[in-house]
């Protein structure tokens, strides 16, 4: 009974945890600010494990220092600086303060998050959803990522919950994404998880990003959507522009954190608060090296996960990564704490558990 | 469950293994990278360096619209006329026999059928205005950007008039210099129609060209005949000619 009733709080607070992230305005922050301290506070006598804290930690890390390098160099540090920080970090340190507090149970915390984010969506849509049957909602972000994780862990019903919501928040690029995350995850399955495999993926995946910046900086990306008749929703158009603001230069140092918000916001452009694109935000924000960097910073944490840890856990940290990459490459989802949230949770989660459903590989 | 899973573990390598087979496979590899190269090469020449994405057939006729709204613009006088100065003359006619006929005749462009400039007789439908008034009697009103144009169209009308119906009585009014509000909204809407076809090419495929070089082809051949030795050495290994 009790069990019962701790379960169903469980579920209403990341039922109003989801709610607030889905809502506008930024009186949200607060909640989760005030519900990191108390789970903190609640958590602060028990273990950590610092490997899982060092692996997840890392990229956000690498960002934030190669990003300041630009930032002070460049002069740019301007409230939106401040704002990505805050992005970045309070997703992370939302999942982080989970982690204190479940440790080891973590798994079922992302299950709990899973239930609450779809009440979360179904309830205040459902009446639209009877209508129109898909309602976009950016809650796709978050089911993408729970589809790779449930595919990972093989739980498939579950899988399939998160499918059939992926549909009905009709969002194309989530679609392509997971699916294709999953295929990797498969094409890893079948040669046994070899850490070596997996690293080559992520070393091409780092190129093909590269390549991917290199047609939008050399105008090629615009040019081929506006031939070929593909509806990017004006997207290709202001990659050009603020391509064209840094002189077009893929081979460029950082600009600094922030400061493509800045620029669009003194552009003023209408429904283009964002760039829509993180992967070239990120460039014009650490630069060519800097983007190496960061990449490389993946590669590391893969390297770490392989070998503290095992290799199935670092097909999903692959897997949950090149997602999140295709994710930026055509929207600004660094910025979704609706997002963000259960990616970190979900890597917490793997790292802290104990009997993966898996098959046991050799090592 | 159980024992799918087991049965799907029978499909997965080692990679080592993997390696090793096609390293003692190595022909088979170099064979089908060579020849998906040699047809990626073959097709490219065959191409003539180049694949053409063809514009969209939207793109064609939105294309087609704006040449013709343009040729409309720079050659029409009525897109030429000062709204706010305009050269007019009024033509009356009575004793009209057959109405319909007679306004089909200066309606339908007809009446130009005699006039020098060959290039223009359709745009000059556009400066003449037939206005209804009692059964035997109608007005012609004639309009143009050049006073001495004007003066020449309407001399040129009263004796086709003449020469259509000889029972018709034809008097040209006084020449004056008028406002005329329509006008200005004709010309904003062609402008307007023009802005707007050219706002939807903007977003309408124009066709793409992508230059294939031979170097490309060869690189693009050798990536594509890679992946595609690998997929058959993999898929060789996997059911049953797994030599080490």
């Amino acid at each position: 009974m009790y069990r019962l009733i701790k379960y169903f709080f469980e579920i209403l607070m990341m039922f109003v945890v989801y709610v607030l992230c889905d809502a506008p305005g930024s009186k949200k922050y607060i909640v989760i600010v005030l519900m990191e301290l108390g789970f903190f506070v609640a958590g602060r006598k028990k273990k950590w494990s610092v490997d899982a804290i060092i692996c997840i930690f890392l990229p956000v890390i690498v960002y934030f220092l190669v990003g300041f390098i630009g930032t002070f160099i460049n002069a740019s540090e301007y409230v939106e600086t401040i704002k990505i920080i805050v992005f970045w970090l309070l997703p992370l340190m939302f999942a982080f303060s989970l982690y204190v507090f479940y440790g080891e149970k973590m798994s079922h915390i992302v299950d709990v998050q899973f239930i609450g984010s779809c009440l979360a969506y179904l309830i205040p849509k459902g009446r639209f959803i009877l209508e129109t049957i898909t309602v976009e909602s950016m809650f796709a972000y978050a089911y993408g990522a729970f589809f790779v994780y449930y595919a990972y862990k093989k739980r498939w019903g579950f899988c399939a919950i998160a499918v059939v919501l992926m549909l009905l928040t009709d969002k194309r690029i989530v679609l392509l994404a997971a699916i294709f995350a999953v295929l990797i995850q498969g094409f890893l399955w079948l040669f046994r998880n070899d850490k070596r495999l997996s690293l080559g993926i992520w070393g091409i995946a780092s190129v093909i990003i590269n390549i991917y910046l290199w047609l939008i900086y050399s105008g090629t990306l615009q040019r081929f959507c506006e031939g070929v008749g593909i509806n990017t929703n004006g997207r290709t158009k202001m990659y050009g522009k603020v391509t064209e603001w840094f002189g077009q230069n893929f081979f460029m140092s950082g600009q600094g954190i922030g400061i493509v918000e800045i620029l669009l916001s003194a552009w003023r452009v209408k429904d283009f608060a964002n760039l829509h694109n993180d992967l070239l935000k990120l460039h014009i924000e650490l630069g060519f090296i800097g983007l190496l960097l960061f990449l490389t910073s993946y590669g590391i944490v893969f390297y770490l996960v392989g070998k503290k840890y095992d290799t199935s856990k670092m097909k999903l940290f692959l897997s949950m990564t090149i997602y999140t990459m295709m994710l930026f490459a055509t929207d600004n989802v660094s910025i979704y704490i609706i997002y963000l949230i259960p990616v970190y949770s979900i890597y917490f989660a793997v790292l802290t558990e104990k009997h993966p459903k898996e098959m046991i590989e050799k090592v | 469950m159980k024992g799918i899973y087991e049965l799907m573990e029978r499909f997965t390598v080692s990679l080592d293994d993997f390696i090793k087979y096609i390293m003692k496979k190595w022909k088979i590899v170099l064979a089908i990278i060579l020849v998906v190269t040699t047809s990626f090469v073959f097709s490219a020449t065959f191409l003539e360096n180049k694949i053409t994405i063809p514009p969209s057939e939207d793109y064609a006729n939105l294309k087609e619209q704006e040449a013709s709204f343009e040729t409309y613009i720079d050659n029409s006088p009525l897109m030429k006329i000062d709204s706010t100065n305009v050269y007019e003359r009024i033509i009356y006619l009575s004793n009209i026999i057959d109405r319909e006929s007679l306004k089909n005749y200066v309606e339908a462009g007809r009446v130009w059928d005699n006039w020098d400039d060959e290039n223009f007789r359709h745009y000059f439908s556009d400066l003449v205005t037939w206005y209804d008034s009692t059964t035997q009697t109608a007005e012609i009103k004639i309009q143009h950007y050049e006073e001495e144009e004007c003066e020449k169209l309407a001399k040129y009308l009263v004796e086709q008039l003449h020469r259509y119906d000889n029972e018709l009585r034809v008097l040209s009014g006084d020449a004056l210099v008028s406002r005329d509000e329509t006008i200005a909204d004709v010309q904003t809407w062609y402008i307007n129609r023009l802005d707007d076809i050219q706002g939807q090419l903007e977003h309408t495929g124009a066709g793409y060209m992508i230059e294939v070089t031979v170097p490309t082809a060869v690189v693009i051949g050798a990536m594509a005949g890679t992946i595609l030795s690998l997929g058959c050495l993999f898929l060789l290994f996997l059911y049953g000619k797994k030599e080490v």
